[in-house]
């Protein structure tokens, strides 16, 4: 692994975002969508009540990965730029996916960093609750967003403005991407009402976390993979070649 | 150092090349010349294995490109404004390229010192992003940096276009150069017939995807250049 490449590969995608119109437009609403959970958080008093946990948890359990859903779903559309270029260099694909998904990994990880403070202040007792749902996130969702991403041969203008008016790159992918990451919680969701206890689901969410960022190099590798398959049809679709 | 056996390309039912053998030697300087759509474009592609051939193969060194990512290392290619990465600026692009490339950091300006005629002061400490430059600049970064690795094999589609005449005399000049101090094969497209008949040993006329003329330079007239490709 060239951490080397990796390092610079994200400092790209750094770049990148805060250098085009609507990928800065999609971090920082996005951040603001995210902070927005935190008075329902600190409204929560940790007594068992039906209502208030389901939408706890499903809140819990979509916000911290909302940026990767977002961002991610259009990984190599944004990348259309770089791709003919990295096709012609002795690149590992492996390495280059695992920049993307430790980018989105470390992005939750981030608005975990910045958020949980508030989270500890007002309410310890969704400390855990939180970190669990945050594990999930980083691991499961990077992966399910960046698989999926391979299959989204949609074009892209990052510089255009007014991403919620703005549907340029949406295709069937984006609305299977969005029902998986929202179905999978949701279904874990209703262990909460046969067991009137949250805490199947979060642990479960917790499990899945951790074994997706165990095996995520793993993963990184069979994306690489698919990536490498349909390396002609992205090109096709992003360079017109 | 390039073979290509019977390679096909068709979009649909239309075939934009068909070339049944090319073999292009090391040290070789290969002018591709042809009219718009003939299939100067798809033939580079091709051997840089960035569309799929319906038939045949490219072999570089004996290896095929679809097989084997080795060709890479020592192949340098600036075919369009998509070899850039245009949100960077020109130092960091380069920096990119040299990481690419296996390039030492400190070895870079040496490298891009080179070129410090056919920049003319208007690339290097701009501060500009690469989207903010004229195409005719965009071209000479793309170039720039597909000689940064010092490779053996060079693909350069147009490279002539856009430019001013005096960055078109140096980069004859620097070709010329190159190809004898590393005994580097080229393979160049153009439509500025006289440009790339005095760089070329070996000239290749395109017509509809077929190679309609292989010809050593000195065995043709520019006049007959002119006549076969019908300008």
């Amino acid at each position: 692994m060239d951490i080397k490449f990796i390092s610079k590969l994200i400092k790209l995608e750094l770049k990148f975002i805060f250098r085009h119109t609507r990928t800065k437009q999609v971090a920082l609403s996005l951040l603001i969508a995210q902070v927005s959970i935190l008075p329902l958080i600190v409204a929560y008093d940790g007594e068992f009540s039906l209502i208030r946990e389901l939408s706890t948890a499903s809140i819990l359990s979509l916000f911290p990965g909302l940026f990767t859903v977002a961002y991610g779903q259009y990984y190599f559309a944004w990348d259309a730029k770089l791709f003919s270029l990295l096709c012609i260099k002795k690149i590992s694909w492996t390495d280059y996916i695992t920049a993307k998904f430790l980018f989105l990994a470390a992005s939750t990880f981030s608005y975990a960093i910045i958020s949980i403070s508030t989270l500890v202040y007002f309410n310890s007792k969704l400390l855990f609750p939180y970190i669990y749902t945050i594990l999930y996130n980083a691991g499961a969702s990077s992966v399910v967003v960046l698989g999926f991403a391979l299959f989204n041969f949609q074009k892209i203008n990052a510089s255009a403005k007014g991403i919620f008016s703005n549907y340029q790159g949406m295709g069937k992918n984006q609305q299977l991407i969005s029902l998986v990451i929202v179905i999978i919680p949701l279904l874990l969701c209703s262990t909460i009402i046969y067991t009137q206890s949250n805490e199947i689901f979060y642990s479960t969410l917790c499990i899945i976390g951790i074994c997706s960022l165990a095996s995520s190099l793993w993963w990184c590798k069979k994306i690489a993979l698919k990536l490498q398959d349909n390396k002609y049809k992205l090109l096709k679709a992003f360079n017109n070649y | 150092m390039v073979h290509i056996n019977r390679l096909i390309k068709k979009y649909n039912e239309s075939t934009v090349l068909n070339i049944n053998e090319l073999k292009i030697s090391k040290g070789q300087v290969v002018g591709v010349v042809g009219n718009n759509g003939q299939g100067k474009s798809t033939l580079f592609k091709l051997i840089l294995d960035l569309i799929l051939p319906t038939n045949g193969s490219v072999l570089i060194n004996g290896l095929n490109v679809k097989q084997s990512d080795d060709w890479k290392a020592y192949t340098g290619a600036f075919l369009d404004q998509s070899f850039l990465i245009d949100f960077l600026t020109p130092e960091e692009y380069f920096d990119f390229i040299a990481h690419l490339n296996k390039i030492p950091t400190i070895e870079i300006s040496k490298r891009l010192s080179r070129f410090c005629l056919f920049f003319n002061n208007e690339i290097l400490g701009t501060n500009k992003y690469i989207s903010d430059f004229s195409t005719g600049n965009q071209s000479k970064i793309g170039i720039a940096a597909s000689f940064l690795g010092n490779p053996s094999l060079v693909i350069l589609d147009e490279p002539f276009a856009h430019l001013d005449p005096l960055s078109v005399s140096f980069l004859k000049t620097f070709i010329k150069e190159y190809a004898i101090s590393h005994h580097a094969t080229f393979l160049i497209s153009s439509h500025q017939l006289d440009t790339i008949s005095s760089i070329s040993d070996r000239i290749i006329v395109l017509e509809k995807g077929k190679i309609l003329g292989d010809m050593i330079k000195d065995s043709i007239s520019l006049t007959d250049l002119y006549k076969m490709i019908g300008t």
